[in-house]
């Protein structure tokens, strides 16, 4: 029984993490939803294909700004972007809408609620989830 | 007492529930996906074309190491597995569109399958050496989007045996284990 309960525990406070890891993420998103936006252009060469970053120029005040970020990111995964479906998305010379940190106006963000890094966790907070109410059954149940 | 006892084997059957039903959801999402892709496939091959050249050819790919620490050192005697290696052909293709140039390495609808033999991306090569001219489909909202070959399947075979595979043996397996409880 006191396994059960142990694995119960352990698996909810994966289930915890993966729920502060999109609370984060909420709260960043709404954050970076509410920037000033300016209008920009993708600067990046089709060299994107390459696998060079890519690049957008935009405008705050009198101060010309180069950012590459597209969206909010947990690291790298197999669910970002390929640089072919970058360059379909941002081809060189597009008009893109920037948003950009009011504080500090180098920080910039093409896409603010991308939701991959919340769905991917998201998923893994159901599973945990699931399996801990399973095992805190049993230890419930358990004679 | 005794049906004290019988409740963990009853609940551990309850309990292999989840992992079937997470089986059969995961099929159902492939074979979703699947549908998307055919849905695409079909719009992508009513856009417009225009003739492109290719103006770069090259292969990209990953190695898979086989062998593991664990399996070698239990097995000192078995000889040593082969790593595997995934090719792929990459196909830069240039073109224009309203007087605007593009380029893609876009094939067709939904990324690049890379396959376990080498030969089959030198086929591919093959068929689009550089300097070669191409009939290139586009999406006419946004011409960026473009493949060579909007019909080809290669990811509706990549994704059906999944989705066959993880929902129907999520399936099978609850049904079966349904009849036992």
């Amino acid at each position: 029984m006191i396994a059960f309960f142990a694995i119960a525990g352990v698996l909810a406070l994966f289930a915890f993490g993966c729920a502060v890891g999109i609370l984060q993420w909420l709260h960043k998103a709404f954050t970076m939803s509410r920037w000033p936006t300016v209008k920009g252009t993708i600067t990046s060469s089709w060299d994107v294909l390459d696998g060079e970053r890519l690049r957008y120029a935009y405008v705050v005040g009198r101060h010309r700004y180069v950012g590459h970020v597209v969206a909010l990111s947990g690291g790298p995964s197999t669910f970002d972007a390929t640089p072919q479906e970058l360059v379909e998305k941002y081809p060189p010379g597009a008009e893109v809408t920037v948003y950009y940190n009011p504080k500090h106006c180098a920080t910039a963000v093409l896409e603010p609620r991308s939701p991959k890094s919340a769905g991917i966790s998201l998923l893994f907070m159901v599973v945990f989830a699931a399996f801990a109410f399973i095992f805190f059954a049993a230890a419930l149940r358990a004679p | 007492m005794p049906v004290e006892m019988d409740r963990q084997p009853m609940l551990i059957h309850h309990a292999l529930f989840l992992p079937l039903i997470m089986s059969i959801a995961i099929g159902v999402l492939i074979a979703l996906k699947t549908v998307s892709l055919l849905r695409k496939i079909a719009a992508c091959t009513r856009w417009p074309t225009v003739t492109g050249k290719v103006i770069r050819t090259g292969t990209e790919g990953f190695v898979e190491d086989n062998s593991t620490a664990a399996t070698d050192s239990d097995h000192p005697d078995r000889r040593p597995r082969e790593e595997t290696e995934f090719t792929g052909a990459v196909i830069r293709y240039a073109f224009r569109v309203a007087g605007r140039d593009y380029q893609s390495t876009r094939r067709y609808v939904g990324r690049p399958v890379l396959s376990g033999s080498p030969r089959t991306a030198a086929k591919v090569l093959a068929k689009y050496p550089v300097n070669a001219l191409v009939t290139v489909h586009y999406n006419p909202a946004n011409p960026a989007e473009a493949m060579l070959e909007p019909a080809n399947l290669a990811n509706v075979w990549l994704a059906l045996p999944f989705a066959i595979g993880f929902g129907g043996f999520g399936s099978f397996l609850l049904w079966l284990l349904w009849s036992l409880v």
